[in-house]
């Protein structure tokens, strides 16, 4: 019986060989980086339903009281919150209704073009701003829209336009993120597509020729449908970011007024300094849970309707 | 690639309206792209009072070096290259050793429990804690205000894993065959064939990584904020932007303004440097590869 049991042990539980146990300790080391950065955050949520404002530390504020569904009624029911919140989606629907096509756009029409020497250099050029910070091109743009001395402003001015100057940051908020986010982002975001278009048989563009169709043609024939997985995997993933924009572009561009917050600087700012001034970790760690969730939501709906509609989803 | 399908052909193509107007737009939009930065260029050879009237455009009007012999003579601008140069060599160096002997455990068939492993992994990529929780995190690690908070939380990312793993599998499975019946061990294995040969995909991944380093200024507003002496190139420049002391040089009161692109120059001046050299690594399919998994 005994040496039974052993035998169906050691079936059950091969031990691992040198190989075996080198490949796990490699993929292991992923799991004790990710078990500490992105799952202790996770159990970290707890802090959402616990009054831990007004604490420093983690332990300290788990010591505290649980308050259930405190902080989540209070910002549902925040006047600046709602602000905020349709603030957020307001823009970033209209972003993405700009931002997403557009290096689709770019990559189309980079396809398109003859001359190999000229496309390199049209690309150099486009990378560009992808590779400056935000803090130096959100300088120079506002530099540029200065209110006092921006070029801008005072061409549109010297062309009769305009009166008085536009103040951009106060008054033309989401056209300046938008704008900003399509030149710092379109070209390099045009990289996928474009990488997608190159892999195209270019027999297929010779037989549309032969079959005498013009380039637009070709390009809603045949360029597009090709990248259209692509297309669709990047519009899933965009989706799902409704709530989220480049923080570090915020930053820049904000010019402290209520109206320019958005959900993830106002995040910010109510953790480090709220309503009061004093950092509320308890409420700004509810704020992300909500948003965590939604983005969690927004991508599983969008994805269901992408494979019962599109037959492709993400997963 | 098109332009060999017309020679193949044999057909001249003439240029139509639609060429024209192609290269018209992108023409524009490349105008867009690159005219900010020459703007600034030379607003930061523009003498201050008289950039403040406006309107310097194709030359400037008034030649001066005083913004950048400010900048120069600015202590924090140096310290913050330092900073921002180690951050990124440093950083770059783990993110990639890391993430590609994570990539290789992940893409072996001997890995025991690879469902666990793709599983825990990717659950990351769609749900996490959020700001707070990580900023308690870092506190409670000690983190903050050390300069290993600029390198140890980017040193592994799924996204930059799955782009590894796709290319991994690609790689010639009898070369790892024979590898290890000539007695290499996996580790062995790794070091002296993985690496050598995803030279590409490290490059191409390497590049995103060395952008995001050298670009960063939030890490330092929030996690280490405390001491000048660990700012960031980015975050001195954004702190000087926004500080708007009046700036003297040599008795002579400058131009914030001009002094700041002054700034903005040498801090652009390291990427618009190696612009030529990574532009090769640039394009790349790798991205839809591994998205497609």
């Amino acid at each position: 019986m005994e040496a039974k049991n052993t035998v169906k042990k050691r079936k059950k539980f091969k031990r691992f060989s040198k190989s075996e146990a080198a490949v796990f300790i490699m993929a292991f080391l992923g799991v004790v980086f990710l078990a500490l950065f992105a799952y202790v955050p996770m159990a970290g949520i707890l802090l959402a339903f616990k009054d831990g404002d007004y604490l420093y530390g983690f332990w300290d504020a788990m010591s505290t009281d649980w308050v259930g569904f405190k902080h989540f009624a209070r910002f549902l029911t925040d006047m600046d919150f709602k602000a905020v919140f349709f603030n957020t989606v307001g823009l970033n629907v209209l972003s993405l209704l700009v931002n997403f096509p557009f290096p689709i756009l770019i990559a189309v029409l980079l396809g398109e073009v003859r001359s190999r020497r000229l496309k390199r250099g049209l690309q150099s050029v486009i990378y560009l701003p992808h590779f400056l910070s935000w803090v130096v091109f959100g300088s120079i743009i506002l530099a540029l829209l200065n209110t006092n001395n921006g070029l801008i402003n005072m061409i549109l001015k010297e062309m009769g336009l305009l009166e008085r100057s536009i103040n951009f940051q106060r008054d033309h908020f989401w056209g300046l993120i938008i704008f900003t986010t399509l030149i710092k982002g379109a070209g390099w975001g045009s990289i996928i597509y474009l990488a997608a278009i190159t892999t195209i048989d270019p027999q297929l563009y010779e037989a549309a020729e032969l079959d005498g169709a013009g380039r637009f043609r070709q390009i809603f024939c045949i360029t597009l449908p090709a990248i259209a997985p692509t297309i669709t995997t990047f519009f899933l993933l965009n989706i799902s970011g409704l709530l989220g924009d480049s923080i570090e572009q915020l930053l820049v561009f904000q010019d402290g007024t209520i109206t320019n917050e958005l959900f993830d600087s106002y995040l910010l700012h109510q953790a480090f300094g709220g309503f009061d001034g004093s950092p509320h970790y308890s409420y700004a760690t509810a704020l992300g849970l909500f948003r965590s969730v939604i983005a969690v939501l927004l991508l599983s709906l969008s994805n269901f309707f992408s494979k019962t509609f599109a037959g492709r989803g993400l997963f | 690639m098109k332009k060999n399908r017309k020679n193949a052909q044999g057909i001249v193509r003439k240029i139509g309206a639609f060429d024209v107007l192609n290269i018209a737009i992108l023409l524009i939009f490349a105008f867009v792209c690159l005219f900010p930065v020459y703007y600034v260029l030379v607003g930061s050879f523009n003498e201050g009072q008289n950039y403040a009237l406006g309107g310097t455009v194709l030359f400037p009007r008034v030649w001066s070096f005083e913004n950048y012999l400010w900048v120069l003579n600015y202590k924090l601008i140096w310290n913050g290259l330092l900073v921002t140069a180690a951050r990124t060599v440093v950083g770059t160096a783990l993110h990639l050793v890391f993430t590609m002997t994570v990539a290789y455990g992940m893409s072996h068939r001997l890995l025991r429990g690879k469902k666990f492993f793709r599983g825990f992994n990717l659950l990351t990529m769609f749900f996490g804690g959020g700001l707070i929780p990580y900023y308690i995190l870092l506190t409670e690690l000690r983190l903050t205000d050390t300069f290993w908070v600029y390198v140890i939380p980017p040193m592994y990312s799924v996204y930059d894993m799955l782009v590894f793993l796709t290319f991994i599998r690609g790689l010639s499975q009898d070369l790892h065959d024979a590898a290890v019946i000539d007695g290499a061990g996996e580790w062995q294995y790794l070091f002296r064939f993985v690496f050598p040969l995803s030279m590409p995909v490290l490059a191409t991944v390497g590049l995103w990584s060395i952008v995001g380093h050298w670009n960063n200024y939030f890490d330092t507003m929030y996690y280490a904020e405390s001491y000048e002496s660990l700012w960031t190139l980015q975050y001195v420049l954004k702190h000087m932007i926004e500080a708007g002391e009046p700036l003297y040089y040599a008795g002579k009161e400058l131009n914030a303004q001009t002094v700041e692109f002054a700034a903005v120059i040498v801090a652009t001046l390291p990427v618009l440097f190696a612009y030529p050299f990574l532009q090769r690594y640039f394009t790349n399919g790798f991205m839809v590869g591994s998205l497609k998994e």
